[in-house]
């Protein structure tokens, strides 16, 4: 048959770190076996020293081939497999067997891992200081929280995963919890914004000129609206 | 009716685009159309601000181009104006941010989806990337610009860019006219604009004052019946509906006040030979 002629037997591609070697699905295995040593023969240089995913897609492995491959990456050209991805079961089972790692293995490890790495990445808890003025035209992001000094002017906006606090003049736009957290807040020593945003909710000014009185006030979500409270305990009667 | 965009363009900046944008807008929305003003100065939009409507806009032209939103969700209603419609334009992004070819597809949306009548593209200063944006998708042109030798001298490189884009026949609207200082000829007249320019003209628009505090009130002149440069724009947009009827200055209110003024003028010129 003309494919088992074709040199694809096996395709060996870069994707990111890692090293794919990818087994074509229908070539037979004394085909794969010739290919796979003139093309890692060939790519030798660059190859040593890297893991390899084995990617045998479709194609069903046997335990001889398993450990024939074995032996030409690992023994011979000394390349160490990450791990096989296969879409059937028994090559996975297989593949254990001869002691290799399958790609549902890997992803098993890597959510064992995983609630470290949130405890470390919470964005909501980290807080910049920023001293300048947002300025018209200018659009600023913050993962986490932030406190501003200085002004948002009318057209400058700024975004932030978690609370806004403006020691100065809010003038613009202030969309907080960004990524849909409703306790966020906006608070600002003059909170005069052309909109507030908390989570997906969107205040729009008044359009008579309402100016604050000048007192520290604070934005926040209450039954599904925004709401604008006045941040000195007297004012608010509690 | 066919549907009709206009840019409304000068070269030069500060010569009236957006005002007269937003006030022919809104008074051929008084006269029953449907319209939309499409701001085409991305990076410094203003349209918005002069509209009394920057607190509505959550997307803008840019996020329409990009299909970050429906048309509909961008386009802005007027509070006052039945059938006026604002498309603002993004202030963070730039000019280049879309091209000609995008923002011909958006006038064509504009008129099929949106079923506007008439669309007014505020153009930006300049004969750049954002000009040629502006200018991509207009039926027609608007070419404001004031009795200065700067602005006119603008305003025609701008003919000039124009037909290179094949839009004949600007209409031209003169801006900040007053008609005192035309009469003492310290200010160059309308004639002699057009006969610099040589183009068809559309409407006068005299001096007025009352223009920086319905520009900075956000209330366009428009709805002020006192004001003189209102009643210009009303004019105008019956004009632009095909109705014919005289330039601002032309007719025989304003004829006998002239007249009386340059009879006391020459009287109080003449004097002083005497003596």
């Amino acid at each position: 048959m003309p494919l088992k002629k074709k040199p694809g037997a096996v395709q060996i591609k870069g994707f990111g770190t890692d090293i794919n070697v990818i087994l074509s699905i229908d070539a037979a295995f004394p085909d794969i076996e010739r290919d796979l040593i003139r093309k890692l023969e060939k790519s030798r240089h660059y190859l040593a020293g890297n893991d390899i995913v084995l990617d045998a897609r479709q194609r069903n492995l046997s335990e001889e081939e398993c450990q024939k491959l074995d032996m030409i990456l690992n023994t011979v050209f000394d390349l160490k497999i990450a791990y096989v991805r296969s879409e059937s079961d028994e090559t996975n089972e297989i593949a254990r067997n001869v002691g290799w790692k399958t790609e549902e293995d890997i992803q098993k490890m890597k959510k064992a891992e995983e609630p470290e790495d949130d405890e470390v990445e919470d964005d909501d808890s980290i807080v910049e200081i920023v001293k300048s003025t947002i300025r018209s035209g200018q659009k600023e992001y913050y993962p986490g929280s932030v406190v501003i000094i200085g002004d948002i002017n009318p057209g400058g906006e700024v975004e932030a995963g978690g609370d806004i606090i403006i020691f100065g003049k809010l003038r613009g736009i202030a969309h907080a919890g960004i990524n849909g957290n409703t306790q966020a807040t906006i608070t600002a020593i003059g909170l005069n914004p052309l909109q507030l945003r908390i989570a997906g909710i969107i205040a729009r000014s008044p359009d008579s000129n309402l100016e604050s009185e000048g007192v520290p006030e604070v934005a926040k979500i209450r039954d599904g609206a925004i709401v604008i409270e006045s941040l000195d305990k007297s004012r608010r009667g509690d | 009716m066919p549907k009709k965009s206009f840019v409304v363009t000068s070269g030069k900046g500060g010569v009236g685009k957006t005002t007269i944008t937003s006030n022919l807008g809104t008074a051929l929305a008084l006269l029953d159309k449907k319209v939309c003003v499409v701001d085409a100065d991305i990076g410094l939009r203003n349209l918005d601000v002069v509209m009394g409507l920057e607190n509505r806009v959550v997307y803008d032209l840019v996020h329409v181009i990009e299909g970050e939103c429906r048309l509909k969700q961008a386009l802005i209603k007027h509070k006052r104006a039945e059938g006026l419609y604002l498309l603002p334009a993004s202030q963070t992004r730039s000019k280049e941010a879309i091209t000609p070819d995008q923002m011909r597809e958006l006038i064509v949306k504009l008129k099929e989806e949106g079923q506007f009548d008439y669309i007014f593209v505020d153009c930006p200063a300049g004969i750049e990337h954002g000009f040629r944006n502006a200018i991509a998708a207009a039926d027609e042109a608007i070419l404001v610009t004031t009795p200065e030798i700067s602005a006119i001298r603008d305003a025609d490189r701008v003919i000039g860019l124009l037909q290179a884009a094949e839009i004949y026949e600007p209409k031209l609207i003169i801006n900040r006219l007053s008609l005192n200082m035309v009469k003492s000829r310290q200010m160059m007249d309308k004639e002699d604009i057009i006969d610099i320019l040589a183009i068809d003209l559309l409407g006068v628009i005299p001096e007025d004052e009352q223009i920086i505090v319905s520009t900075n009130t956000g209330d366009p002149i428009v709805f002020m019946d006192d004001s003189k440069s209102a009643s210009a724009f009303k004019r105008i947009a019956r004009r632009i509906e095909g109705e014919d009827i005289p330039i601002f200055g032309e007719d025989d209110q304003e004829g006998i006040i002239a007249r009386l003024r340059k009879f006391f003028a020459r009287n109080n010129r003449k004097e002083p030979e005497h003596v």
